[in-house]
């Protein structure tokens, strides 16, 4: 320092050079962003399927249609994609068929043989950088799958008026806010409107809410009583469910480089209001999961793009990795809306009186999504779904049906919505330990927990 | 020795140059992540062809980077680089796009005059990820479009690349018809989420209500028969 500040060595041209260096530093920093957009290693390809799920035996081929999204490093240029699906029917052969991608997606045709299902897999290759991807990632390993049964008619659902619901059998009132005993919001401007994303009840009826904004699970009792407070650092996004001895799972649907989102298992104090006396923490099988479900103490997900169950950790047990249909108490649980979203249908094709239930929505109404399928303890299941219309006006609500075993409506009532907030897209309706449904609405005051005796 | 005077002057001259830059470093440092990422002034590539494909292809690049209110720009590192922005404030300038900035962008929306874009402007022009810039439209707007490029679209009938408009958000279909009946859409999603692809109901919630952008090139282009 002592010579840079010597005078003999500061001249005018050195601090014109020194202007001169700073000046060109700065128009290199300003104009030469650091970080250069693609991905150097290759093409993106994402590969999401419309699964068929269940296809009526006897019907000659069905169409297996797969959508197909790549992206290049350098964006502009157009993708040159080979796909090759290959299918299996029980007991059968791998067969492979050849389709090049031409914008949106691709379809194949499956003839259909004498079989009860057909297992299947996609692989997709970008040609020109060698990308190449296998769908689902486990290959014929653990394939997706379609099951072949007879045909059956369909239930039609009375109409059911909007603004026609039924009230609750008993609710208890949250307002927005930090507090204890209060919910958090995270208000949509430009952006979603994020509320609790989902709650679970024990068979004593203790209702476990993820309110995630606030960083806690909260726990109240059947009469709304806040008896314990679990704090925890939680992404907005996510979903709970309780394993049933006393912990609970959270998922945690923040983005992380190179990781798909995770889950915890929680393991609550002894001591209500205290942090956790235990969280393991381990990656999800889907880079999109909505839903976990326990079954037989089985932890699992329903996510996209595969759109199908993955159990967590599944391999390390040895257990099925991918399933079509929910895991439950009646075995593989298919649930389906149909694209037209007009038909509704059920099927336990793996258990020993193979089940097909298919539902229809009323005329000018249509299906949206399923929120929720268990079984009852009867044969039967409980559903609840939304129905919506568009003309005259744009309306929509949920609606409960209870079904018997062999497709008959045993019950039906419509509920209102209550979607000031966002929950979780699967996770806005549970069937409670102590057999009660369970709905999370919210409205600018705040949330209410609604319980239906059903 | 005039050699060796003029290397002197350029090594104070550089280490003179060091020493100003330390001083006023840490003021360009404490800028947004936008402020050394991105770029504030350009136009967008007027193009002819946009197709669906490329818009799916165009958003994700921005799939789990960052949300910003009122931003706009992204790069492709698979995280936010500047979480935990204070919400609904844009001066802060971090990483993403909000919902109906990162909508304007993978539509390829035209905005001639960057520094004062105007509505309904027609044409295609395709933005780089790393230009910042949020467009003329609000959630609400897209909602109720002001006319051609952006249309209301039935709700039954949107596809790909259509998009879900409530008055306080919006998000793009990315895969139609879930099994369970959702959406899977792509969307900048709220602060602590980023930009997300998740499933989601918004065909069926009466708050939502579809909208089309209007002239996307044919997928078979240029072998339409």
């Amino acid at each position: 320092l002592n010579f840079v500040l010597t005078k003999k060595v500061i001249t005018k041209r050195g601090v014109g050079l020194a202007i001169s260096f700073s000046l060109i530093a700065a128009v290199l920093a300003l104009s030469t962003p650091q970080i250069a957009e693609g991905d150097p290693e290759g093409a993106h390809i994402d590969v999401a399927a419309s699964h068929p799920l269940v296809v009526t035996a006897g019907s000659g081929a069905i169409t297996v249609p797969f959508s197909v999204a790549c992206g290049m490093p350098v964006i502009e240029d157009p993708c040159d994609v080979r796909t090759v699906l290959h299918y299996k029917p029980a007991g059968g052969r791998w067969t492979e068929a050849i389709r090049l991608l031409d914008g949106l997606g691709v379809r194949f045709h499956v003839p259909l043989a004498d079989t009860l299902y057909v297992d299947y897999y996609l692989e997709a290759t970008e040609r020109t950088t060698g990308t190449h991807m296998t769908f689902p990632s486990q290959g014929s390993t653990a394939p997706f799958r379609f099951y072949l049964l007879p045909s059956v008619g369909s239930t039609q659902l009375d109409l059911i008026p909007f603004g026609e619901s039924r009230q609750p059998n008993s609710t208890f009132s949250l307002a927005w806010g930090p507090a204890p005993g209060q919910a958090g919001l995270l208000p949509g401007n430009e952006s979603s409107t994020i509320g609790p994303q989902a709650l679970d009840v024990d068979s004593q009826g203790n209702i476990y809410l993820l309110d995630q904004i606030n960083d806690r699970v909260q726990v109240f009792d059947p009469n709304g009583v806040l008896v314990n407070a679990i704090p925890m650092e939680l992404g907005p996004l996510g979903d709970l469910v309780l394993r049933g001895d006393g912990s609970f799972y959270i998922l945690d649907f923040v983005p992380r480089p190179g990781s798909h989102p995770v889950v915890h298992h929680v393991t609550p104090a002894s001591t209500p209001f205290a942090p956790p006396a235990s969280v393991s923490t381990v990656e999800t099988p889907e880079w999109e999961p909505a839903l976990l479900r326990v079954e037989r103490d089985v932890l699992w997900t329903y996510g996209t793009p595969s759109d199908a169950w993955q159990s967590v950790g599944g391999w390390s047990e040895g257990l099925a990795a991918v399933q079509m249909g929910m895991p439950s108490m009646v075995g593989e649980l298919i649930r389906r809306i149909d694209p037209s979203r007009q038909v509704l249908e059920l099927a336990t094709p793996n258990s020993p009186q193979a089940q097909r239930i298919r539902v229809r929505v009323p005329d000018g109404r249509l299906f949206g999504e399923l929120a929720l399928v268990e079984p009852d303890d009867a044969g039967g299941f409980w559903v609840v779904v939304r129905t919506w219309q568009e003309t005259p006006t744009r309306s929509d609500h949920h609606e409960v049906v209870r079904l018997s075993s062999d497709g008959r409506v045993l019950e039906h009532f419509a509920l209102s919505n209550g979607e000031f907030a966002d929950t979780g897209s699967m996770s806005q309706y549970r069937l409670g330990g102590d057999g009660d449904l369970y709905q999370i609405f919210t409205d600018d005051q705040g949330v209410q927990v609604r319980r239906f005796e059903i | 020795v005039r050699t060796n005077q003029f290397i002197r002057e350029v090594v104070v001259g550089a280490l003179l140059a060091l020493v100003v830059g330390t001083v006023f470093l840490p003021v360009s440092a404490s800028a947004g992540w936008a402020d050394n990422n991105c770029s504030f002034s350009g136009n967008g590539n007027d193009v002819s062809i946009y197709k669906r494909s490329q818009a799916i292809a165009y958003a994700d690049v921005a799939w789990k980077e960052g949300y910003h209110w009122g931003g706009g720009c992204w790069n492709d590192s698979d995280t936010d680089n500047q979480a935990g922005d204070p919400v609904q404030t844009e001066s802060t300038h971090g990483e993403g796009g909000d919902c109906s900035g990162f909508t304007f962008k993978t539509w390829a929306l035209k905005c001639s005059d960057p520094a004062n874009c105007l509505y309904g402007e027609n044409g295609k022009s395709t933005w780089s990820a790393i230009r910042y810039i949020h467009g003329p439209y609000t959630a609400s707007s897209f909602k109720n479009p002001p006319g051609s490029p952006i249309a209301d679209e039935p709700k039954s009938t949107a596809l790909q690349m259509d998009a879900f408009a409530s008055d306080t958000h919006i998000g793009m279909i990315y895969t139609a018809n879930t099994s369970q009946g959702h959406d899977r859409i792509i969307e900048a999603k709220c602060e602590g989420c980023g930009t997300t692809k998740s499933i989601q109901p918004y065909r069926g919630q009466s708050a939502y209500e579809g909208a089309e952008r209007t002239g996307w090139t044919p997928e078979c282009h240029p072998n339409c028969v």
